[in-house]
């Protein structure tokens, strides 16, 4: 049985809408309620339900064989385990944002307000500028405007919030679309179905695009 | 009685006992280890070891000794030194940090090296050692063998830097295609190499196999030796039938300041982690003499304990309770002695303990027994 780790939300639903198509539905899915565990025995599949941040643990220590998840997610926690594919769903960028009309000042430490701690300092530190993070869970774009941090680093899809705030973008740095991961054992152990299901996926979201 | 012996022994306990007498039926000689070392050791060779983390203390003397984080580097400033090829297995303790980074942890580990001279014969020995030992631990195991010199060799002929060389490795390693060629279009590769890089993580699978698909992809010299040395032992592992359950992977990347040849990782089905690693690992020699090699690899024996067979059941096979007043201490000792001899362990008392599992109860009461 292979063992799938789904995020919670718009991205999960996407990808199970794909993943049905392939082969791998599961009727129980269309009455989730509260339920975060769902099995198909005759299509041979068990999904779980869980937090998006949390794809990675599952998949790596193996009570899930592949997961997806958004690569901010995957350069941030970094966990051990294969990238089979780039899925192009969720599509958005990580992004250095400011006050409107904030200038750098060269000089001095830079605080970063940001939820991607480790994404921030890797990108920062290519760059050798000396930062201060300032770890926030939610709520980012409200640590410039009242003097917590200088700039923030975080995801931006179609800007519109960072404009409400009075933000703009200063760049963008890094693409984020969702992927599919899987564990290495398992990838080992269950090669042919895991490879087969990267591959229709794959396929699935080529011809999506030569159709468009 | 033997038998009835093994049988009380925890599954890790097992394993250990199996892989002592196979280590010593290939003439591989027990290595006893002292718990501390000098901490210069570790200081010299700290790209040698996992982490750099170490537990130290001063000693007497005022030496800093530390607590053994590595066993290999012990095993090889001892061997090195005398010259010849040795051939040694340890079972010891190491002291590193743990996976989740909350602290130090006391890790079981088994291993085997081989110091001296590596020859295509050792290398197959070893590789050979290293399935057995897999095979020895459990029957749903893979062997993933490589030889760091093909995809290596195929970067080192490419116009980039150390950072750049870093990022390809690691999106290789993770067999994301995907990202290898968006970093080649970064890097403006060529086309050709854009086209092998995504090929790399392809090139997986049962060892003949692939080794035929990856001898179209040779580009240079260090590429057609990894591609020489794995056909080598290719043959030996056919000619000895094998190659089931030993799988070729050119993007099982492991540490290249460590490693220079053939590597070797094992899993085994249920575990999500390396079971075992290692290779060959002729730099690290190089440190304490001039010539010749060396190549092992060790067992990771505290990952077994993830394995539900490898779980102990119950604390004891049987629970017996007794009432001190009707049940004399010879009627008692009788029945704890049936038990016993029936190779099964077995717990007394008047009262059990909330915490004891046991598989089946037993009441004694005036003679009587009740299960």
């Amino acid at each position: 049985m292979l063992n799938i780790a789904l995020p919670k939300g718009r991205l999960g639903d996407q990808v199970y809408e794909m993943l049905a198509e392939i082969g791998y539905a599961c009727p129980e899915m269309a009455h989730a309620g509260r339920k975060l565990i769902f099995e198909s025995p005759e299509n041979n599949v068990r999904y779980m339900l869980v937090k998006p941040s949390d794809v990675g643990i599952y998949v790596e220590h193996g009570v899930a064989d592949i997961g997806i998840l958004g690569k901010d997610i995957l350069e941030e926690t970094h966990p051990n385990v294969y990238e089979l594919a780039d899925l192009g769903l969720g599509k958005c960028r990580m992004a250095v944002a400011a006050p409107r009309g904030f200038v750098e000042d060269k000089g001095r430490t830079l605080r970063v307000a940001t939820k991607f701690a480790n994404i921030a300092k890797a990108y920062y530190a290519r760059q050798n500028r000396d930062i201060e993070i300032i770890h926030l869970s939610g709520s980012i774009e409200i640590a410039p405007i009242v003097g917590l941090s200088d700039v923030i680093v975080d995801i931006v899809e179609s800007g519109s919030t960072l404009r409400e705030n009075n933000l703009v973008v200063l760049t963008e740095f890094m693409p984020i679309s969702a992927r599919l991961i899987a564990n290495k054992t398992s990838f080992l152990f269950h090669n042919e179905q895991i490879t087969a299901v990267a591959a229709a996926m794959t396929d699935r979201l080529t011809r999506k695009e030569e159709g468009r | 009685m033997q038998q009835a012996l093994f049988a009380m022994l925890r599954p890790e306990e097992k394993a250990v006992l199996r892989l002592r007498r196979l280590y010593e039926q290939h003439g591989y000689q027990k290595y006893r280890m002292g718990r501390f070392e000098e901490y210069r050791l570790y200081l010299e060779h700290k790209s040698f070891l996992t982490s750099e983390n170490v537990i130290t203390f001063t000693d007497l003397d005022g030496r800093l000794m530390a607590l053994k984080p590595d066993v290999t580097l012990s095993i090889v400033k001892d061997a090195a030194a005398k010259g010849q090829t040795k051939r040694l297995y340890y079972i010891e303790n190491v002291y590193r940090p743990g996976k989740d980074g909350t602290g130090y942890r006391e890790i079981s580990q088994a291993g085997l090296e081989l110091v001296g001279e590596v020859t295509d014969h050792t290398t197959a020995e070893i590789v050979l050692l290293a399935r057995e030992s897999l095979a020895t631990i459990h029957d749903s195991f893979l062997l993933t063998i490589n030889h760091i010199g093909f995809v290596d060799g195929f970067l080192d002929g490419l116009p980039i830097g150390a950072r750049e060389r870093a990022s390809l490795r690691e999106a290789l390693s993770s067999k994301s295609s995907h990202t290898a060629c968006e970093i080649a279009r970064k890097l403006n590769l060529s086309e050709k190499d854009t086209e092998l890089l995504a090929e790399f993580p392809k090139l997986y699978g049962p060892v003949e196999e692939t080794l035929a698909k990856a001898k179209k992809l040779v580009q240079n010299e260090a590429m057609e030796e990894a591609i020489s040395a794995l056909s080598v032992l290719a043959e030996t592992l056919s000619a000895l039938q094998k190659s089931d359950r030993v799988v070729l992977d050119f993007t099982a990347l492991s540490d290249p300041a460590y490693y220079n040849g053939l590597t070797l990782t094992g899993h085994i089905a249920g575990v999500p982690y390396v079971i075992l690693s290692g290779g060959q690992y002729d730099r690290l020699i190089k440190r304490f003499r001039k010539e010749g090699g060396g190549m092992g690899f060790a067992l990771y024996l505290d990952e077994l304990t993830r394995l539900p067979g490898f779980a102990m059941p119950f604390d004891v096979d049987v629970a017996v309770l007794y009432d001190p007043s009707t049940v004399s201490p010879a009627k008692l000792a009788q029945v704890t002695q049936e038990i016993t001899e029936s190779g099964r362990s077995v717990w007394a008392g008047t009262a059990l303990p909330e915490d004891l599992s046991y598989g089946e109860r037993i009441k004694l009461e005036g003679g009587a027994e009740k299960c």
